[in-house]
């Protein structure tokens, strides 16, 4: 997939823990694994919201494009 | 009435399965047995010998076609249907009918009746339906799986 998931780097900059991330924005552990390790299809308007809303970003800051 | 999971109607389906597949086995060891009763009590102009061997050659995909949808119906109780397991099941199943339905029609050269054109007419339509339904299950799976990985 040339869409690559850089959540776990702005995890690390706002110095978040991946459980405090999923009580933040509704999500379960499992469910921001499967974001976390790129095994997702898709990705809802609302979560990316919720996510820059928790971590204080830009979706340009979690999602990146790569030839 | 709950129609999946435990006690439901799926559950109570599998059950009358089960039966029917025991039966079947019984019926199908002691065939040439109950074929002789059969001609000699109720119709004595029927050809043993032909009769014999189609029950015989249909007899192995019709349980094998039993067999199936009682791993089907163990899915349907188990909520979880929507496997490629399943899809597996419905073309096994579809290729069975077909293959009853050739052999019904090779029968026809040899013993000639009503029913089996009914019997023909059914497992054509089995053989349709089933490989239809093992398409749209398959299509269902990938919807499936593409929601449940959108987060």
């Amino acid at each position: 997939m040339p869409i690559i998931v850089n959540l776990d780097v702005m995890m690390a900059k706002r110095k978040i823990s991946s459980s405090e991330l999923s009580e933040k924005i509704g999500i379960t552990m499992a469910n921001l694994s499967i974001l976390k390790t790129g095994k997702g299809k898709a990705i809802r308007f609302s979560t990316l919201e919720a996510i820059c809303k928790a971590l204080d970003c830009q979706p340009g800051d979690i999602l990146e494009y790569k030839k | 009435m709950k129609v999946t999971g435990k006690n439901s109607l799926s559950n109570f389906i599998e059950i009358c399965l089960k039966i029917i597949f025991v039966i079947g086995i019984i019926i199908y060891i002691t065939l040439p047995f109950l074929l002789s009763k059969y001609v000699e009590l109720f119709n004595p102009v029927l050809d043993y010998i032909p009769a014999l061997v189609i029950l015989y050659v249909s007899g192995i995909p019709a349980l094998i076609i039993v067999f199936k949808f009682i791993k089907i119906f163990n899915t349907l109780k188990q909520d979880n249907p929507f496997t490629m397991e399943n899809v597996k099941h419905l073309k096994v199943i579809s290729i069975c009918s077909l293959i009853i339905s050739i052999e019904y029609i090779i029968g026809m050269f040899f013993i000639v009746s009503i029913f089996e054109i009914i019997l023909i007419a059914v497992f054509i339509i089995v053989w349709l339906g089933g490989y239809i339904l093992s398409e749209l299950l398959r299509k269902a799976i990938d919807y499936k799986e593409e929601n449940e990985l959108t987060i």
